[in-house]
């Protein structure tokens, strides 16, 4: 395996950038996928979360069960946004920006 | 990275490698050849910096003095980009629609008051709006907006400015968390889980837990945790012209929607509920939306000063102490780490920083 | 929607945990996402072996078949395909999307049995198409009847993968090998092994897939077996990178988690009946841990019977000796190391939590 193999299909991260990720110090998936996107394509992980555990356990020497697993996201498959929002209108804690007068709020 | 584990001295020492920690250490190495380590217990973008909409944001920031301190950081952009490199900062305009003829009146007011500090505002007509953004619903009544306004990636953000401080020089320690702190004459000693750092000048930038950090030293920082959810698409073709209130498409065709604000705590699982009410956000807001898929949701964890405005500065009665938390810090980092680094090496600022003091809240 | 347990996942063991539950008049709701029951089995086209005892020869897909048909004429089940579980709403019901809207169920008890992800293996080329998983070659030839190759590698030399390596052979594509990088086998269905000698399929041993290259599609494949290269000119390699159980909802549940290798990885820690640190949330199947289908199903068995037992639906003294009687005949049709791997992750449970990890 070379340093151009590709370890994430989704987002083509190859082995090359994730170990530049673990150089600066990353110790679990979720570090290399805010660096890298790798795990944050259509799959959601589902095929690259393996392969990088191990990189990172061969990087660190440390052993798989030191490596947490990706944490889960909502929603757990892929889903149409027509079907998430359904029929009810939307309720209170989300806002309209301007009503707030601050899109982040004060 | 060096693991540090012995007692080491530095001129500064960091605490918090998120936006706010890392623009300080970056500014700061850049204006001399301090001794500065920065120390995380995690890893960058495991805190708020991670976990953000990512909007450069101006021209709703009200008062206008608070408004205007976000215009001075988003005009530092492109020239923090020149410096640290491409950080995907687009100043896209910014849209922040309204939906009854009252809003208005209020919009009006607003762009009255921001005009005085320099923040050009339009209010738009329905029409207009339409014109600009014409997948945005056709319900709309109209829309303040200003070309000020953008986004910006905060991972490759976060990203350049530590590999600008690294190679400037700076230490970076991470998965080691600070436990307690200990002041000692002028300076300070800082215990992390890897070891004890005697430092001149110490700086709190712990985002979300700001409050803990000043336990460790007898200080009260008056923040609250407010969570909020977001909503990510699949890659969408352009469908955004502009950065809108509550949704935005980044460079790679996904569309960010949403910003619920819960009072929560630090707990970071989503919840159904709010994700089905950002989506219904999102469709009435930009109905084409509806055949998007949403591929994922994320939540974060905003510290939000009690009065909402920044809390930056040294802190009256400790020499040599300073703290930097926030909200909107993705807006804000250029010209926190700007005027922080003056203060910090000069004693002095560009720009009077006293009403964002923490004694405002004595 | 308003039932005692909700199994979330109709494959061989979610659908024996409903029969179980039913069976001591829990009601009951399956949802599965495809939109068919019987999960993996569906594309079995083998006989299986071992099954838990009263089960005859079957192929997996006729034993798939005959599940379903008890699950569907059983008066305290109800089944709902096409159904996603999509995650949790605040008060803790269950968020299903049934392709229109967003459904909210309110149960007392689940069982996770959403099954296991099979892995890739990476090497040079891996994302050309004509590398597939030993699943999907799978479900392609026996579920869709498609032929996905006419000359074929695989990778890795799992029962599983050698069953799919018999398969495509069956189907006339030339097998030239099984790539293995240990050097030693055991634990090996024998009679697998005879059938591959039989048709002629190596297994390769010491060797791995160095590159594979092609325009657009696998054409050739270079081979290093110890040591050595060699080309080889093929268009189809089904890889088998190991299986993984599927435990997204048990993280959403805050269930506490222990890493097993044995097991398949990462997986929730649960006690003798199936259930997880998190009250009223079992599970079962290769969510559980991977293991082969005749215990997969026992598995279920016992998933079921916990969640009657804490719904009050069984007496304590009897469901003790049922679980006592699956959890022997479990032992009898795991792999030996799997079951001693299952009974150390339960002990785990009971004893230290130390090295659990929660998200
Ligand atoms: C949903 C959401 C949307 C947002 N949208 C926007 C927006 O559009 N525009 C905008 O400008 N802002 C936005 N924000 C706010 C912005 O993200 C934050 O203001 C900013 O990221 C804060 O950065 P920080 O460096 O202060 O905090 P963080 O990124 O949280 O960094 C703090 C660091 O301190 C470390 N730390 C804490 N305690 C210790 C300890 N004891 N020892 C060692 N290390 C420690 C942590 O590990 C962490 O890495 C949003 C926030 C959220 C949650
Ligand atoms: C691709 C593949 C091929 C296999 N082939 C073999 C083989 O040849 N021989 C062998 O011995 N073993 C094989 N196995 C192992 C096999 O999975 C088990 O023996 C057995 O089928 C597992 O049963 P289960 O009920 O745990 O999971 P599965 O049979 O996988 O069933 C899980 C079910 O849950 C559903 N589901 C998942 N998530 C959700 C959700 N969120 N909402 C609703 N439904 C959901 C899935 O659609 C699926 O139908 C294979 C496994 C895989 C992954
Ligand atoms: S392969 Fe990495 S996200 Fe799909």
């Amino acid at each position: 395996m070379d340093k151009s193999t590709i370890v994430c299909r989704c987002e083509e991260i190859n082995v090359d950038e994730i170990e530049t990720v673990l150089k600066m110090g990353a110790e679990t998936f979720d570090d290399v996928k805010r660096i890298t996107r790798c795990g944050m394509g259509p799959c959601q992980a589902k095929m690259c979360v393996k392969h990088v555990s191990n990189l990172i356990s061969e990087y660190t020497g440390k052993p798989l069960a030191e490596i947490p697993p990706a944490r889960a996201r909502m929603p757990l498959k892929i889903t149409r946004m027509r079907v998430l929002a359904g029929t009810e209108s939307h309720a209170s804690t989300v806002k309209a920006v301007f009503e707030e007068g601050d899109p982040d709020e004060k | 990275m060096k693991s540090r584990t012995h007692a080491e001295a530095y001129d500064v020492v960091i605490i918090g490698a998120g936006v706010i920690g890392n623009s300080i250490a970056y500014h700061l190495s850049e204006q001399n050849s301090q001794n500065i380590l920065v120390i995380d217990k995690s890893f960058p973008l495991s805190g708020t910096s991670g976990s953000t909409q990512a909007w450069v944001w101006v021209h709703t920031k009200t008062p206008s003095s608070y408004g205007e301190l976000s215009l001075f950081s988003s005009e530092l952009y492109p020239y923090l980009e020149r410096k640290i490199g491409d950080v995907e900062y687009k100043r896209t305009g910014g849209l922040a629609p309204f939906f009854t003829e009252e809003e208005r009146e209020k919009a009006l007011k607003l762009a009255e008051s921001q005009a005085k500090v320099g923040i050009d505002i339009k209010v738009l007509s329905r029409d207009e709006v339409l014109k600009k953004e014409p997948s945005f619903s056709p319900n709309v009544v109209g829309a303040t907006f200003s070309s000020i306004d953008g986004n910006v990636n905060p991972f490759r953000l976060l990203e350049l400015y530590t590999r600008a401080a690294e190679k400037n020089k700076v230490d970076y320690s991470f998965y080691n968390p600070v436990v307690d702190i200990e002041q000692q004459g002028d300076g300070y000693m800082v215990h992390s889980e890897k070891g004890v750092f005697r430092t001149k000048k110490l700086i709190l930038a712990g985002g979300p837990w700001s409050k803990q950090l000043g336990s460790f030293i007898g200080l009260d920082i008056p923040v609250k945790l407010v969570r909020g959810q977001v909503l990510i698409t699949e890659p969408l073709a352009p469908l955004l012209n502009y950065t809108i209130g509550g949704i935005r498409q980044a460079n790679n065709g996904e569309v960010l929607i949403g910003y619920s604000k819960e009072e929560v705590g630090y707990n970071r699982q989503g919840t159904l509920d709010v994700i089905q009410e950002t989506a219904n956000m999102a469709v009435s807001f930009v109905p084409a939306l509806a055949n998007a898929n949403v591929v994922r949701s994320f939540s974060g964890v905003r510290v939000v000063p009690e009065d909402g405005l920044p809390i930056f500065g040294e802190i009256p009665g400790r020499k040599n102490l300073y703290i930097a938390t926030m909200h909107s810090g993705i807006t804000l980092s250029p010209v926190i780490g700007t005027l922080m680094s003056e203060l910090i090496s000069s004693g002095e600022t560009s720009l009077p920083i006293e009403k964002y003091s923490i004694s405002r809240f004595a | 929607m308003n039932i005692d347990l909700l199994v979330v996942g109709g494959g061989p063991a979610g659908l024996m945990a409903a029969l179980e539950a039913a069976e001591y008049g829990v009601n009951v709701a399956i949802v599965e996402e495809s939109s068919r029951l019987g999960g993996q089995l569906r594309q079995q086209t083998q006989y299986l072996s071992p099954l838990p005892s009263g089960i005859g020869e079957i192929r997996g897909f006729e034993l798939a078949n005959e599940l379903v048909e008890a699950v569907t004429f059983n008066k305290h089940i109800v089944t709902y395909t096409n159904h996603t579980v999509i995650g949790l709403y605040e008060d803790g019901s269950v968020g299903i999307n049934n392709g229109k809207e967003i459904i909210r169920c309110e149960t007392k008890k689940i069982s996770v049995a959403t099954g296991a992800d099979i892995q890739g293996v990476l090497f040079p080329g891996w994302t050309l198409p004509g590398v597939l998983t030993v699943g999907a070659a799978q479900i392609l030839v026996n579920r869709e009847r498609v032929k996905p190759g006419n000359e074929a590698f695989i990778v890795g030399s799992s029962d599983f993968s050698i069953e799919v390596a018999l398969q495509l052979y069956d189907v006339g594509i030339n097998v030239l090998g099984i790539v293995e990088t240990e050097t030693s086998l055991h634990d090996r269905k024998q009679e697998n092994l005879y059938r591959l000698k039989e048709k002629n399929i190596p297994i390769l041993e010491n060797s791995y897939i160095e590159q594979a290259k092609g325009r657009g599609q696998v054409e050739k494949v270079i081979l290093n077996q110890n040591g050595n290269k060699e080309e080889y000119d093929v268009d189809l390699i089904c890889v088998d990178g190991g299986l993984n159980p599927v435990i997204e909802l048990c993280q959403l549940y805050n269930c506490s988690f222990a890493f097993n290798e044995i097991l398949g990885g990462w997986l929730p820690t649960y006690q003798a009946n199936f259930e997880t640190s998190t009250d009223g949330v079992f599970i079962a199947g290769n969510t559980a841990g991977i293991t082969n289908q005749g215990a997969v199903m026992v598995t279920g068995k016992l998933a079921g019977l916990g969640a009657a037992e804490s719904l009050g639906n069984v007496p304590e003294q009897a469901a003790d000796v049922w679980r006592n009687n699956y959890w022997s005949e479990l032992a009898k049709l795991e792999n030996y190391q799997v079951n001693e791997a299952r009974t150390c992750h339960i002990q785990n449970f009971e004893t230290s939590k130390t090295k659990v990890y929660e998200t």
